[in-house]
């Protein structure tokens, strides 16, 4: 059985107008941990700030690093707006042992499933 | 393993786009053609940039190792694909994502470069000597 441990408070859309940009995440679990991938392109592991309060992740990132001066800007396709993600964390994830790292753009949290909120089998006296 | 295909955002804005369709002597539209306008596919999204020796072209590709990043140039057509792997459990799903770019026939292959830093894919080519900015000094 595989029921949905993290339940996101909003869906992944598109929102290039706004002055935020809600990147694409994708929510896998398992009976011991819930993994969250969420894609950062362009953003370095100092750049990215997560916090959680009253039980809901909150994923803030901005690129600092910006273009260099002679640049000059032809064509713009890709939204400029930094990140911005909340995620509603269930009880069952314990929000104290979370882990995080970004590679190639794209940041890996790992909740691990609470002791007593994992699946167990008891024996019958 | 399973195929699937997704889109990533639209273009931020429309209205970038409208600066050189509205003016066909802009700089972009000299320079890249009107084959950029919209891809069939608009699955990767770039911004472009230029200075005095070089165009820049940036694409997003978050999860994209570097040997999944394929830069061809054939025909005067830059052509990026990247195929983005994601492990779900012992699957793992692949996708591929492309976008070609056509550039002015006076731009040559060798001195493409390319580099894949965060998930940013930049491809640089040198701008032809004939296309670099000069000073015509007045006699």
């Amino acid at each position: 059985m595989n029921t949905p441990t993290c339940t996101p408070t909003q869906s992944s859309t598109c929102t290039p107008t706004t002055a935020k940009r809600t990147p694409r995440y994708h929510v896998s679990n398992d009976d011991a941990s819930c993994r969250v991938q969420v894609e950062l392109p362009g953003l370095a592991r100092d750049e990215v700030k997560i916090r959680i309060e009253d039980g809901i992740l909150t994923l803030t990132g901005e690129r600092a690093t910006a273009l260099p001066d002679s640049w000059k800007e032809v064509h713009r396709e890709l939204p400029r707006a930094s990140y911005e993600l909340r995620l509603r964390l269930p009880n069952r994830l314990d929000d104290s042992q979370l882990a995080a790292s970004l590679a190639d753009g794209v940041l890996e949290i790992t909740l691990p499933v609470r002791e007593s909120a994992q699946p167990r089998e008891i024996s019958i006296q | 393993m399973k195929l699937s295909s997704y889109r990533t955002c639209p273009p931020s804005n429309s209205a970038s786009f409208n600066p050189w369709l509205r003016n066909p002597l802009a700089v972009f539209e000299s320079l890249f053609g009107p084959a950029i306008s919209q891809p069939s596919n608009p699955s990767l999204a770039v911004d472009l940039f230029e200075d005095g020796d070089h165009f820049y072209a940036l694409f997003e590709v978050p999860g994209v190792k570097k040997e999944d990043a394929k830069i061809e140039f054939n025909n005067n057509v830059l052509t990026v694909t990247v195929e983005k792997r994601r492990q779900i459990g012992d699957q793992e799903t692949r996708t591929q994502l492309t976008r070609s770019l056509r550039v002015p026939e006076s731009f040559r292959a060798d001195g493409i470069t390319a580099k894949l830093e965060n998930g940013i894919l930049t491809v640089t080519l040198p701008k032809p000597e004939e296309r670099k900015p000069r000073t015509i000094e007045l006699n």
